[in-house]
């Protein structure tokens, strides 16, 4: 069997407004997102949140703590850390469709959950992330962005469910597909 | 042939460990890439370095790169000679449970006509936006050895011992044939 394995891809169609892995096998030492987000808000590029689940449903409680540094256009970035947050945010990481939007830009995410399954441990993650929005070639402004972002969910139980959406509904045409990757 | 493949997964499952040794590595895939889930018991501290040795090597043959963040600061740092600022580790100070997160790749690590590189990205997460209470970041690194490598050794930088839970897992990769 393989170290590495697709759990689930989805193509968000019409009706659709997040990405739901339910249940989370834990059989994995890590799960892995990846994919490609366009916000149906109107602002320009917009930001990824998501939220866990354990055995007693979605943790929404303010146990979120997330922390981003950036090269936004032509500078560099710290975002201002946020703690005891109700959900997980990747700050400024997929497009809109404001007015200046480029309606063919989609960011780019990488999420890693580690060690997920661990009931001994918080769960740690990490995401490396690249929004190219309402920019113009020959010219640094825009918001084109290219980010790690580190964080923790200050909750010790199995991970059993994982939703990843926008700050604004996803639109039509976003996709993820989640990995497990196992250590045995 | 499958492309990525477990080569050894360590725990720290009974209790503290002061570090995690991998040896005898084959030299049958392309890349290695060690994923980290750490945390330290340094005293009075919120983070550690860990100082990483390849092949056994505690020479002068290091040189690394990292770009890292806190709350206000964007820096950089190089440092040349020794073996440590490869990944950062959690320390005790850090929220309780929580553990630092790296993955680190050695690339084309079995050629033997060019020196060993390698790159990471990590952070130690945090409820506590105090500036480094937590910190991202990524590094560059090269071992001046020409050595395919065979061993991978890592302890906390000052002698400290990696807590209860912590694990390493290094994977082997595999191109085409």
């Amino acid at each position: 069997m393989a170290t590495m394995e697709a759990i689930q891809t989805t193509y968000l169609e019409a009706g659709l407004s997040f990405f739901d892995l339910n249940p989370v096998p834990a059989t994995y030492e890590y799960i892995q997102a990846v994919g490609q987000l366009k916000s149906s808000g109107t602002s320009n590029a917009t930001s990824i949140w998501f939220q866990l689940g354990d055995s007693g449903g979605l943790l929404s409680g303010s146990i979120y703590s997330d922390f981003q540094m950036a090269g936004l256009g032509g500078t560099i970035e710290n975002v201002a850390p946020r703690t005891d947050q109700t959900s997980g945010l990747i700050y400024d990481a997929a497009t809109g469709r404001g007015t200046q939007s480029d309606g063919e830009s989609i960011g780019n995410f990488i999420i890693n959950f580690f060690d997920y399954a661990n009931a001994n441990k918080n769960t740690s993650w990490s995401s490396t992330t690249g929004v190219q929005d309402s920019y113009i070639y020959g010219s640094t402004s825009g918001d084109r962005r290219t980010a790690l972002t580190q964080g923790v969910v200050a909750d010790a139980s199995t991970v059993t469910r994982i939703i990843i959406a926008s700050t604004g509904n996803c639109a039509r045409g976003s996709y993820c597909t989640f990995y497990g990757i196992k250590s045995s | 042939m499958a492309c990525w493949n477990v080569i050894s997964h360590q725990e720290a499952s009974s209790g503290s460990v002061s570090g995690f040794d991998f040896t005898s590595i084959p030299s049958s895939y392309d890349h290695l890439c060690l994923r980290l889930s750490l945390r330290d018991d340094k005293s009075s501290a919120y983070k550690n370095n860990i100082d990483l040795e390849l092949n056994g090597s505690s020479s002068a043959e290091y040189s690394t790169t990292m770009l890292y963040c806190g709350s206000t600061v964007l820096s950089t740092r190089a440092q040349s000679t020794y073996d440590f600022y490869s990944a950062y580790v959690a320390s005790a100070d850090a929220l309780a449970n929580t553990f630092s997160t790296a993955e680190i790749w050695f690339i084309d690590y079995s050629n033997t006509d060019t020196y060993k590189t390698w790159v990471s990205q990590g952070g130690i997460p945090n409820n506590d936006s105090t500036e480094w209470r937590w910190q991202n970041f990524v590094t560059g690194g090269n071992f001046q050895s020409t050595a395919a490598i065979n061993r991978i050794y890592f302890i906390p930088f000052g002698g400290e011992d990696f807590v209860q839970y912590s694990t390493a897992t290094l994977y082997g990769i595999n191109g085409t044939a």
